[in-house]
This record gives structure tokens, sequence and C-alpha cells, in this order.
């Protein structure tokens, strides 16, 4: 248990960071520089030493909103399995708390979208709503799947325990289909391109960022930080969704290390440890792939969303074609 | 009837027929049925403590463009033109709130640039309708401008556009006195900042037509044709290279807006290899400073042209390149296409002018319209700037954001081809007399006396469209009215009606498809 508290910890420290490779591989697309890996910290400290300023027409749902926000993160992580790892927390039919958290989140934020009284924060409160609640349907489609291979209800059961189950039942191509729907999914959530433009300074066509244009100092932080975790949050899940059963896992990777093994390490050790380097690598990866596609694509029109968000579905709807078995 | 003129040319008010304001509301509006007339300038002043009003229209015969000027005695209120012709409408709202003369008819007769405190906004009543204010501060750099959007959800059914934000008084500055040239110049250099070439050259031209300096003789008592070409090209060269860099700077925004990294990434640097080559030229990466009337502050060595001719060659390649990018990425073709669409009626009817009318398909442009400078050389050397390619595959003038981006590339690829011509032009020259000298050696212009009751109309093609100015002096020689006509004039109408029933989100992109100046609305 504690080793997985240590990890956990050590992902959130480094999730900024994470984040930071999305910029600078989009820069070295471009034939940038990019920002310091460590940008995404200057700013976070940078933010939480400034002072808070608030428009005189809000209530408190504003001023609690980040603090919940990033409260159901951090909780909805401890639910997270990493690489091969039991989480720190689960019970039946957590995958429903989850996501609902998530949604808690959400809505906080929405409503001090709305609190703040600016006509385009409530469209783009109006937008992030419609959007996600799209984005729900093909969550919701891709668990009932799990739970139907699995007849399980917990989210480590299709990432640990139950993991087994599932990729023999569903093999290779559906989890590809799946992943490929959560990457979507990912894209919408977490406002990347091409459904939002984190970059853009243009309040009418932005969506996540216009609801937090109110915020400043370390609200705006916690905001940050925020998102920079419900990306690690995603990118995770992808990873665990993609990452080799330990079967598979035990062979190849220890060779190399196999000296060792007999020394001082027992295989107990070596083993988590080279499963999660893998872990780490495919979640790199991911954000890689996110910095690619961001700067390979423009923006869709806001009225294409929805059809993009919802191809994501046929995927699921596909995957589950495919792993139909009576 | 109005009179016709020429532009850059002399004329005294007493030639102008001051006719009544019957004939001159009839005529005009015949004009504008008939003959297809369109607005340069309409405007009101006071001389002798009489409210007047003049107006300049344009005509074309076949490619030709002809100005026609007349002047009135201001009534108190009469029918707007607006209520006919759309075209009039802003510059109606001026009349009014410099000159309180009332318009009848008129759907918008409100305050134009100050005097703000009872606005009222165009609002549409329903229970669906909502309005949305953005501005005048943004949530990026960029200038103020307020947007009152009445929308139904996220379809916008009537958006309205307040500027004036940075009205700072040039005109009247500009009637400061004792003139000087120099003076002037800089403040008209400062009407807006991305058009600061084509101001110069406009007031210069203008100066030098007024003040009759390049029909000077020299000692020897005869023209020096040479140094006026030589001028000439300079600032065209300039010119055109204020055009570049702003077309190859919006085509870079439109893809920044839409997400579009790599074109946006590579454009931006290339308007800056623009801006550099300007800088080689004039000292100043706006190119400040370079023209004054009767004079070009710098001078062009032949490494200077070389300097820029490999230059060109390689931005040349690199914007086709990166163009073809743009051009073939299918989400970005889906993002500009449709959206925000002026027909070419439309255009018409609104006056539209510059891109943004080409891309509409209404083909006027001042440098082939009325030649000025040394597009009228160009001109005898069939030389002109689209003749060479006009086989090619240009935009389709639809009238969407993705005609006007279409029609900045291809107009960026004409004004390459246009400066290389220049430089080759430049090279022979430099080979008789190793350097192009283009200061022109005149006694102090300044210490000249503008001729007294006397109306000056230049015109221009900026990169955004046509740019006029008017300069009409008294009895004494003193300005008593100087207009700056900025082509974003007749153009920020179009970009409000182009929101019509367009997804609020989309405002942005036809907004920077425009890229109308804010600051040389406001002047």
């Amino acid at each position: 248990m504690m080793r997985q508290l240590i990890l956990l910890l050590i992902f959130i420290i480094i999730s900024p960071l994470l984040y930071a490779i999305i910029s600078r591989t989009k820069a070295f697309l471009v034939g940038k520089k990019g920002i310091p890996f460590l940008f995404n910290y200057y700013t976070l400290i940078k933010l939480f030493r400034k002072n808070v300023i608030y428009s005189k027409t809000i209530t408190p749902i504003f001023k609690v909103a980040p603090i919940i926000n990033l409260s159901a993160i951090l909780l909805v992580l401890m639910f997270l399995p990493l690489g091969n790892l039991s989480p720190l927390l689960s019970f039946k039919g957590d995958v429903l708390f989850i996501f609902y958290l998530l949604t808690l989140g959400k809505i906080f934020m929405v409503l001090a979208g709305v609190d703040t009284g600016s006509s385009f924060e409530g469209m783009g409160c109006a937008r992030e709503v419609f959007f996600s609640a799209l984005g729900e349907i093909v969550l919701f489609l891709i668990f009932i799947m799990f739970y139907r291979l699995t007849n399980q209800l917990e989210l480590s059961s299709y990432f640990v325990e139950g993991k087994l189950i599932l990729h023999s039942k569903a093999t290779l191509i559906p989890i590809i289909f799946i992943s490929i729907a959560l990457f979507v999914i990912l894209l919408l959530e977490n406002a990347r391109v091409p459904v939002d433009d984190p970059l853009t300074h243009l309040e009418l066509t932005m969506i996540h960022e216009v609801m937090i244009l109110d915020y400043s100092g370390p609200d705006l932080g916690i905001i940050h930080l925020t998102s920079q975790l419900k990306m690690f949050f995603y990118a995770a899940l992808i990873s665990n969704l993609l990452m080799p059963v330990t079967s598979v896992m035990s062979i190849v990777p220890i060779i190399p290390v196999m000296p060792v093994t007999s020394g001082m390490f027992s295989v107990d050790v070596i083993l988590p440890f080279s499963q999660l380097i893998v872990f780490t690598a495919i979640l790199i990866s991911v954000y890689v792939i996110v910095g690619v596609v961001e700067s390979s694509m423009g923006r869709y029109q806001l009225k294409r969303v929805p059809k993009f968000v919802l191809s994501s579905l046929v995927l699921v709807v596909l995957a589950t074609i495919l792993t139909w078995r009576g | 009837m109005l009179l016709k003129i020429k532009a850059n040319q002399l004329l005294n008010l007493e030639q102008i027929p001051l006719i009544h304001f019957y004939d001159f509301y009839n005529c005009i509006l015949a004009m504008v049925e008939n003959e297809e007339a369109q607005i340069v300038h309409y405007l009101g002043y006071l001389i002798n403590g009489r409210k007047m009003l003049m107006i300049v229209m344009r005509t074309h015969k076949q490619s030709v463009g002809e100005l026609h000027i007349g002047v009135t005695y201001a009534p108190t209120e009469y029918l707007s033109f607006t209520a006919n012709h759309k075209m009039f409408q802003l510059f109606e709202r001026e009349i009014f709130e410099e000159y309180q003369v009332k318009m009848l008819g008129h759907t918008q007769l409100k305050p134009l640039r100050n005097n703000f405190e009872n606005y009222e906004f165009y609002s549409i009543a329903g229970e669906n309708v909502h309005q949305v204010a953005v501005g005048p501060v943004h949530a990026g750099v960029i200038e103020p401008g307020h947007f009152r959007f009445n929308c139904m959800g996220e379809r916008v059914a009537h958006l309205e556009i307040r500027l004036g934000y940075q009205h700072r008084g040039i005109e009247k500055l500009l009637l400061a006195t004792p003139f000087t040239i120099n003076r002037a110049a800089i403040l008209i250099e400062a009407v807006a900042g991305d058009s600061a070439v084509v101001n110069a050259l406009t007031f210069s031209e203008m100066m030098e037509s007024a003040l009759n300096l390049l029909d000077e003789k020299n000692e020897q008592g005869e023209k020096d044709e040479g140094e006026i070409e030589n001028l000439k090209m300079i600032r065209t060269l300039a010119l055109e290279l204020e055009r570049l860099s702003n077309h190859i700077g919006d085509l870079g925004a439109l893809s920044g807006d839409v997400a579009f990294l790599a074109p946006a990434a590579y454009f931006g640097r290339m308007r800056g290899e623009f801006l550099n080559l300007l800088l080689l030229l004039s000292g100043n990466r706006f190119g400040k400073g370079l023209i004054r009337p009767a004079n070009n502050y710098y001078t062009v060595t032949i490494t200077d042209i070389n300097q820029i001719e490999k230059k060109l060659d390689e931005l040349n390649r690199e914007i086709i390149h990166v163009s073809s990018l743009l051009f073939s990425t299918q989400e970005i073709i889906d993002r500009f296409e449709g959206v925000g669409v002026i027909d070419y009626q439309t255009a018409l009817k609104l006056g539209v002018v510059g891109v943004a009318a080409r891309a509409s398909g209404v083909s006027y442009d001042v440098r082939k319209s009325f030649l000025p400078g040394y597009y009228y050389n160009l001109e005898q050397q069939n030389k002109n700037i689209n003749t060479k390619n006009k086989n090619k595959n240009t935009s389709k003038n639809n009238g969407d954001v993705l005609a006007r981006a279409e029609t900045r590339y291809f107009e960026a690829l004409d004004s390459i081809r246009l400066i290389k011509f220049l430089l080759e032009s430049l090279r022979k020259k430099i080979d008789q007399q190793q350097m192009v000298k283009s200061k022109m050696d005149l006694k102090d212009v300044n210490k000249k006396v503008l001729p007294i009751s006397s109306v000056v109309v230049a015109i221009n093609e900026g990169w955004r469209g046509e740019i006029s100015h008017l300069m009409i002096t008294d009895n004494m020689g003193q300005i008593i009215r100087y207009k700056i006509k900025d082509p974003s004039f007749h153009n920020w109408p179009a970009l409000a009606l182009a929101m019509r029933d367009q997804e609020i989100s989309d405002f942005p992109l036809c907004n920077k498809s425009f890229n109308l100046s804010y600051c040389g609305f406001d002047l």
C-alpha cells in the first residue's frame, strides 16, 4: 500500500512536467525551441505567490469551485491503478463513483463560470456541458462493455486483477479501438485541439478556457494543476489499457537485468520496477501523441465537435460487436 | 453636376461649382443608381462660419477610375442617403457627430467615435435572444473595440461594432499652426502603425502636388526625371513590402485562429523577414521615416538590392510551400469555406474596398484604376501587376474567409513579382551611377506656403484597400480640413454583415480575415 501511495505522489508531482511534454512536442514539430520542461512549475509557483482578485458579483461558489475540483481529481486518482499495481482505494461499483466525482468537479467549475454573470463565460459553460454530456455516453458505453466482459464493477479490475480476462476476451483490435475512443475523450475533456484550443486568446471560441477567465492568482494555479492532473488521469487510463498483461511482462524486460536479480535485488522489486518503466513509456507516448495531433491539425468548427466525439462512439460499438460472444 | 477631377490634382475651391443641396442630392443619387458610383469621401467642413458638405465619388469606365467632387451648403436636416444606400452609413454618422447635420431615415444615427454617454445599442427583443458584449478590453493583446452580439444560442442575429476608443483627434492635430511638413508626416505615420508607409506616401503625394514640388527645376533649369523616378520606385518598393508583410502576417494569424500551428509559426517568422527588409530599406521595421514629400530619406545601394532579391527568392519559395500546406488541409478548408460570406452584390452596396472586395469579386484596385505614383510608369511599361498571371488560378471570389485568405496569398505573390521587377530596374540605374540617390536636392520644403483656397485628393492602395487623404485650405493658405479615410471605414459594416447567421465562435476568424484597422478608423 505504501508503494502505491509513494508512486501516486510521484506521478502527481511530475504531472506538470508531463504536461510540458505536449508543448515541447508541438514546438519541436514546428521548429521552435519550446518551453523549458520545468516551465509549468514556474507558472504554478508564480501564481501561488500572487494575490487573488474577485469580481464583485460572485457568490462563494466561485471561491470554492477550484478547491472542490482539485479534491475531486485527487480522490479520483486514488482509485486509479498505475501500471499493473492495484490502486489505493477500490470498492464494488467505484467506476460510477469515479466518473461522477469528475462530473462533480466539472459542475462546480461550470457553476462558477455562470456565477460571474459574464455572457461569454455562460456560453463556454453551455458548450462544456453539452460536449461532456456527449463524452459521457462514450465513456459509459466503454465501461458497460468492460462490465459485460469481466462481470466486475471496480476500475482496478479492468486494469489489474481482471485484466487478463479482459485482454483475452477482447483481444488486441477491440482494445485498440477502445484506446482510440478514450483518446478522443481525453482530447475533449482536457480541452485540446481539435476540440478546443488551449493557446487561443479568443474568448468567443474558447470552451474550457473561457470559464476560468475570471480566476486569478492561487485559484488559477489550482485550476492549472487540476487540468494537469486530469490530463494525467486520462493518459494513465489509456496507458493502463495498453499495458501488456503481467505474464508477458515478466519475461521480456527482465532479461537484461538478470545479473542484478541474483544480487541484492529480488525479483519482487525488479518486476514491478520494469513494469513501471513500460507504463511510464506508454504514458509519455500518449502525451507525445497529443502534441503530434495538435500540431498536425487545425481546430474543428464548434458544430463539428459533436460529430468528432460521436465518431469515437462508433469505435466503441464496433469493439463491442467484435467482443460479442453470446 | 459634380466636377470630374484627377487624383492628386490641385484644385481651387472656386473651380468646384457650389450647387444647391437639392441638386447635390439628386446628382449623387443618380450617380449611385445609374453609374454604380462609389463613395471615396463625404465630409463636412466649416468655412467662414458656414457648414459645408463635400463629397468625392468614384466611377469606373472599363478599368479606368474617375473621381468626381461636389460641394454644397449643409442643410440642417435632410433625408439620408443611407436610407437607400448603405455605403453612406458611417460617413453620414460622422457628419452627424461632427457637424450636427440631422439625417432623416438613417437607421443608426448615433455617435461614431466619442460622445458615448447615451449610446444605445441595437437590441432584438425576444426570449431566446441574448446579448454578448465583447471588449473593448480583450483577452489578447489586440486593439480596443466593442462588439455587441444579439445571439440566439450560438447563432448571431446581429452584430454591432462600436469603435472610437483610440480617438486621438489626429485630423485636428494636423490643423495646428504653424503647419510644418515634418510634424504632419510624423502624425500621419501614426494614424495606423501597420499602414505607416501607405499613409506617408499618400500624404507626400498630396503635398507634392499642393506645393508643386516635383516640377521644380534644378540649377541647370531642367526637371530631373531620373531622380523623380527613383523616388517613386523606392516608395513603391516600400509600399509593396508593407503589403507583403501584412498579407503574410494575416495568413499566419488566420491559421493561428484555427489552431493550425505550423503555418502560424512559419508565416509569423516570414512576416518578420519582410519587416526586416523594410528595415534594410528605411531604417525602421514599419517603414516610418522613409517617405517624405519630395524626399526618400534612405539611399539604395547595390548590396541592398542583392540582399533583398536573395531574401525574396527564398521567401517566395517558402510562401508557396507553406500556403500549399495551409490550403490543402481538410480541416482548414472546412473552417474557412462558406464562413463570413459577403457576396458580390452586398460588397458593391456596402462599398467594400481592398482585399475584402476583391475576395467578393469586385475587381477595384487603386493601383490599376488610378495608377498612382510609379504604377503609372509600370502601366506604361506594360508590366502591370496582374498581367502576368491573368491565366493562373486565382481565388474563387465567393467572399468567404477562404476567398479572403486566397486573395491575400495571390496578392502576396503578385507583390513579390512586382518588387523583383522594381529591383531589376533599380539595378540598371545603379550600373550607371553606382548608387541610387533619391534624396532630392530641394530647398527646405518646410518654408513653402500652401496654396490658398484649394483642395487636393490623394488616393492610394494600401494593403487593406483604398486609402485616401483630402486637404482643404482657406484663403490664408491654412489647412481648415484634413480628412483621412482608412479602408476600414468602408469595411467595418461588411464585417458586421458577414457575421449574420454565423456561429458566434467563428467571429474571431471572420474578424481576422478582414483584419481591419481600429486606430485607422478612430483617428
